[in-house]
């Protein structure tokens, strides 16, 4: 049952996360958003996080790590090299 | 050296002959004869497994035809009969016999086989036209002693004989096409049979020597069975002293050289005694020394606890720690090693047993036969080798370690040293025999006679020598005469440490350990040479180099000639001297030990009595007279057998016409002056220069020269290959060789004959044509353009090779591929879509009414840089006849490779879900159009809890020092929703915020 109570805690807080987030991008716009919304993007971004982090902990364990580290990020992130750029910039 | 072709083992005779029939003029006639025979049955009226239930009986009456090579029919009537030599009787009846049959002849050494065979192969000279003799003998030595009988006496003129030893290969083909007697070591001829420069029907007789070792795949057996292929008319005379040392061994001979007749003949045979000179035997039996005996003991209690091992475990027979037999031994732990049933680690324990068992037989075999010293050198060697194995960890045998390190040993090293120490020690009572023998032998005869001393081990032969150097006495001047081979180094301690001892990896501890090494190579040379240099101070230094370092031919000779000379007289020799080389007549023979070969022995023996009385001593200790009694009886039971007709003998053709008969004509054979020299030479090499001028034609008083130019050569032979006489010799496509079937109207399969196919299919392989007829050297240079030309074609072929061309050929392809799924889906209602895209249409590109526009094939080339064009695109593709011919026929049934994917045909479908994101969002836009409850709950809780998370950052970030925000938060996370329908539902109505 913790993890499924951290499991919700983690989704709140990227709840939170995900409507500040969306705030910044539609400021600019003229357009609204229900929590309905929020709670359905949230979703879809848990999906994708949970898919990256499945991914990156496969990436290290090929490896032979037992621990994430930046070059696992990095060749999660092989198919977009700018974005690779990005992440590696902001290091 | 047997080549597949040549072995024929899984043929039965009668089947050979059959195969054999078509070529050569043999027939075989078999009557079989079967009768019932009665079979045992059990109580069920069954019969029993393993049963024959009819006798059969196969005669063979094998007959020859007439032969082919020429014969001169009126040299037929007679045969000549040299009388140069004193004529003996049973020369005379051997070669007579020999004369029409295939004859093995035995009779013992320096008896006159030679003579024997230049009498036959002079006949066979004079009865054929242009038929070809050969002699082959193993050693040059034994080809040299023939061609100087054959030349010297029977006078076979020399401008028509070849000597042919390893030397040049080039002449070869010229010399077997031109002279008509050749002289020759087997493997020669092997090798020029197999390389078809040599015509084995042209052979008419073929002389053997030393046919004893006509066993197995040596090269005699391959070269009568290479022959047997194609000419049955040939005779073949083999000689030897021994023909072999089992009835077994024997037959093997007479199998493998098609052998019709043995005459054998011993020292007892009443036609030889007349001839022999007396020849005194004197066995000595010789005790023990009480030292080795003490020794001996000593070395069985050592053992005595692995022998009583092995005992028990069953590998080794009972038996006293002092009658150990190493051989026995040995054979136990082969057997072991090659059985597969026992478990490694039960193997491995026996095998370790038995080779120490090996070990201690040999070290008393030495002991009881040859002497301290030569113990003594193995003993220290073998202890050696295993305490330093062992010490670095390198073995870890613990029987070998308790025999090893048993305190007796030392004891015995002790006293060993002692005894050496001692300069007037004798390490064996044989070597005081020796000295005894010695010293009364040139007593009686003077210096001038010659002594040989035979004995197995190298160290024996050189403490042999040094003993006998040691009576130092001037009349008695000994050498030692051993093989080529390098004496095998003893274990060398120091090496093996150093190799493995525990090794560094620094780089200084690298440096240093090769500095080691040099020093101690530097050390060991110096040493080296120190004793070689102290060796040629002593008298016997020369026998002492040579037991180190083997005797070379060189050497050999060199030692042989001063032997007969009379530097030396007393030759201590190991078996090289037992058969083979011509050492001359000796007067006395010591056997210092004996072997257990018969056939060794007799070799041994017959060195002596032949011109001049001899005498034989054979020294035994121990158990050796046994061995030597029984040896020599086995060989005379052989004699008796061999005598009585059990052996299988094989008929052989006459070769003469029936109705002749040739009778003897005794001639005194003059040979011409020139040749004469021959038998004046003593030296092998001379005589093989002698007869190699006289192949060359350069003889030195001939008036014309022959002279051999390069330029005069023939158009080099094509490499002829002797085949029976109803075979096609081509290379054949395998498709030809089949039956073609084509499904005609009525659906059934109809052969297509022969004709009709290899039409339809040159017309096919057209494409091919030009390939096939390039030799390898142009196959690179016709790949690149056929690379080239392939590329050029509207092919599918052409899309595997897009990669070389840039991105605008790339959009050219692009629309060629649409053309050709385009293509695909018209015919895609033919049986075959893949093979219809492959067939390529070369219309293709003309048919632009599909609306796109395909720039012409050659536009397409010229912007291409400097390429070639191709000029007749149609020698690759096929002509519409050809495709329909492939539609039609070659259809592929079990593999077929599609150009372009067939979508349309699937082998297997399989649904597989999707991946986890993806199916989870598929299930969150589900829920979302379905409204589902639970999802909407779930999500809504999220919301909360993101939102008292949001109130109580800022409530946080209002009031920072607060404490009660960890109890709140965490208060709040524990939470865990667990509400009622009711409340659900309450919840599910409102969609704002809390």
């Amino acid at each position: 049952m913790n993890e499924d109570g951290d499991r919700a805690q983690l989704k709140a807080k990227l709840w939170v996360y995900v409507e500040t987030r969306l705030q910044q991008v539609l400021c600019s716009e003229d357009a609204k958003y229900t929590p309905r919304f929020i709670n359905s993007l949230l979703e879809l971004a848990y999906l994708q996080l949970g898919e990256m982090g499945s991914d990156l902990q496969a990436f290290a364990e090929h490896a032979g790590r037992d621990v994430v580290n930046e070059s696992d990020l990095m060749l999660y992130l092989r198919k977009q090299p700018e974005l690779q750029e990005q992440v590696r910039q902001s290091e | 050296m047997a080549s597949a072709d040549d072995c024929f083992s899984d043929f039965e005779d009668d089947e050979l002959d059959k195969l054999y029939e078509k070529a050569i003029n043999k027939t075989v006639q078999e009557t079989v004869t079967r009768r019932a025979v009665p079979v045992q049955r059990d109580l069920h009226n069954n019969v029993l497994p393993g049963q024959k239930s009819v006798y059969e009986e196969i005669q063979r009456d094998v007959s020859f035809g007439p032969t082919h090579h020429e014969l001169n029919h009126d040299a037929l009537s007679f045969y000549v009969y040299p009388t140069n030599y004193e004529v003996r009787d049973y020369q005379y009846t051997i070669v007579y016999k020999s004369l029409l049959q295939n004859t093995l002849c035995a009779i013992p050494t320096g008896l006159g086989k030679t003579f024997i065979a230049s009498t036959v192969m002079l006949n066979y000279f004079r009865w054929t036209k242009t038929a070809k003799i050969i002699f082959t003998a193993p050693t040059r030595p034994l080809v040299a002693q023939q061609i100087k009988a054959c030349l010297g006496i029977t006078g076979i003129p020399s401008d028509q004989t070849a000597i042919l030893l390893d030397k040049s290969r080039k002449n070869r083909e010229e010399i077997w096409a031109n002279k008509r007697v050749f002289f020759t070591t087997p493997q020669v001829v092997e090798n020029d049979l197999k390389r078809g420069v040599l015509d084995p029907k042209d052979i008419v007789c073929l002389v053997i020597d030393e046919a004893h070792r006509a066993t197995g795949s040596y090269a005699y057996t391959n070269v009568v069975k290479f022959i047997d292929r194609f000419n049955s008319s040939y005779r073949l005379l083999a000689l030897t002293a021994t023909p072999g040392s089992d009835l077994e061994g024997v037959q093997e001979v007479v199998n493998n050289l098609d052998i019709s007749k043995i005459e054998i003949r011993t020292e007892e045979s009443m036609d030889i005694v007349k001839y022999m000179k007396k020849r005194t035997k004197e066995k000595v039996e010789v005790p023990l020394l009480l030292e080795i005996e003490d020794i001996i003991e000593q070395l069985g209690i050592a053992v005595k606890p692995v022998l009583q091992q092995a005992v028990e475990l069953g590998i080794y027979e009972e038996c006293d720690p002092s009658q150990i037999n190493a051989f026995k031994a040995m054979q136990q732990s082969q057997k072991i090693i090659a059985n597969p049933t026992i478990p490694e680690g039960i193997k491995w324990r026996n095998f370790y047993i038995l080779q120490l068992l090996n070990n201690v037989g040999q070290m008393l075999k030495r002991l009881k036969i040859y002497g301290i010293r030569t113990f003594f050198n193995y003993f220290q060697n073998k202890c050696m080798e295993f305490t330093t194995k062992y010490n670095l960890k390198k073995s870890t045998n613990k029987t070998a370690a308790e025999f090893y390190y048993h305190p007796i040993l030392k004891n015995i090293k002790k006293q060993c040293e002692h005894y050496l120490n001692d300069p007037k020690f004798v390490g064996h009572g044989k070597l005081q025999c020796v000295k005894d023998e010695l010293m009364e032998f040139f007593q009686e005869r003077g210096s001038d006679s010659r002594v040989i001393i035979f004995t197995e081990l190298r160290e024996s032969a050189l403490e042999i020598v040094k003993f006998i150097d040691s009576i130092t006495d001037d009349r008695i001047r000994p050498h030692i005469f051993i093989g080529q081979a390098r004496a095998k180094e003893g274990f060398d301690e120091v090496k093996y440490t150093r190799k493995h001892a525990p090794k560094g990896r620094k780089k200084t501890e690298r440096l240093q350990r090769q500095e080691e090494d040099q020093s101690l190579e530097a050390q060991r040379r110096k040493r080296v040479d120190n004793d070689k240099f102290e060796r040629s101070a002593r008298r016997t230094g020369s026998s002492e180099e040579a037991q180190i370092s083997g005797m070379n031919q060189k050497m050999q000779k060199e030692v042989i000639h001063n032997f007969k000379k009379g530097e030396y007289n007393v030759l201590v020799c190991t078996s090289i001297g037992e058969e083979g080389l011509d050492i001359g007549e000796v007067d006395l023979i010591i056997c210092y030990d004996t072997t257990s070969s018969p056939i060794k022995n007799i070799q041994r023996m017959g060195r002596t009595g032949r011109k001049r009385d001899g005498k034989i001593v054979l020294l035994f200790s121990s158990n050796e007279s046994y061995k030597f009694e029984r040896a020599m009886e086995d060989y005379s039971n052989l004699q008796g057998l061999i005598s009585k007709q059990c052996i299988d003998y094989k008929k052989s053709d006459r070769i003469i016409p029936e109705d002749i008969i040739p009778e003897c004509r005794k001639t005194f054979i003059t040979i011409n002056d020139e040749d004469e020299v021959i038998n004046e030479m003593e030296d092998v090499d001379e005589v093989i220069r002698y007869a190699t001028q006289c192949m060359m034609g350069k003889k030195p008083k001939a008036k014309k020269t022959i002279i051999r130019k390069k330029n005069v050569r023939e158009n080099k032979k094509t490499k002829k290959f002797f085949m029976p006489d109803n075979v096609e010799t081509s290379i054949v496509s395998a498709s030809s060789l089949l039956n073609k079937f084509v499904v005609n109207k009525s659906g059934e399969e109809q052969l297509v004959t022969k004709k009709e196919n290899s039409n339809k299919k040159r017309k096919v392989f057209k494409a091919l044509n030009g390939l096939e007829n390039d030799s390898t050297e142009e196959a690179s240079s016709s790949l690149e353009t056929e690379d080239e030309e392939m590329s050029d074609n509207g092919d599918d072929i052409f899309i595997a090779n897009v990669q070389n061309k840039g991105p605008k050929k790339l959009k050219v392809i692009t629309d060629f591929n649409k053309n050709i799924i385009a293509q695909s889906k018209h015919s895609s209602n033919h049986d075959n879509p893949s093979m219809a895209t492959f067939v390529n249409d070369h219309s293709f590109p003309m048919k632009s009414d599909k609306g796109l526009k395909i720039p012409d094939l050659k536009d397409i080339k010229e912007q291409q840089h400097g390429l070639k064009s191709i000029v007749d695109k149609n020698n690759l593709a096929l002509t519409s006849d050809e495709k329909d011919l492939f539609r039609n026929h070659y259809v592929p049934e079990s593999a077929s490779f599609d150009v372009e994917p067939n979508l349309l045909q699937f082998n297997k479908e399989v649904n597989v879900a999707h991946c986890q994101k993806v199916s989870g969002v598929i299930s969150l836009f589900d829920d979302e159009r379905k409204d589902d409850k639970k999802r909407t709950i779930v999500m809504n809780y999220t919301k909360c809890l993101a939102r008292n998370m949001v109130r109580d950052m800022q409530k946080v970030s209002e009031a920072q020092n607060k404490s009660q925000i960890d109890n709140s938060i965490s208060y709040e996370s524990s939470q865990s929703l667990t509400l009622s329908n009711a409340e659900l539902d309450d919840i599910l109505g409102s969609d704002s915020d809390f």
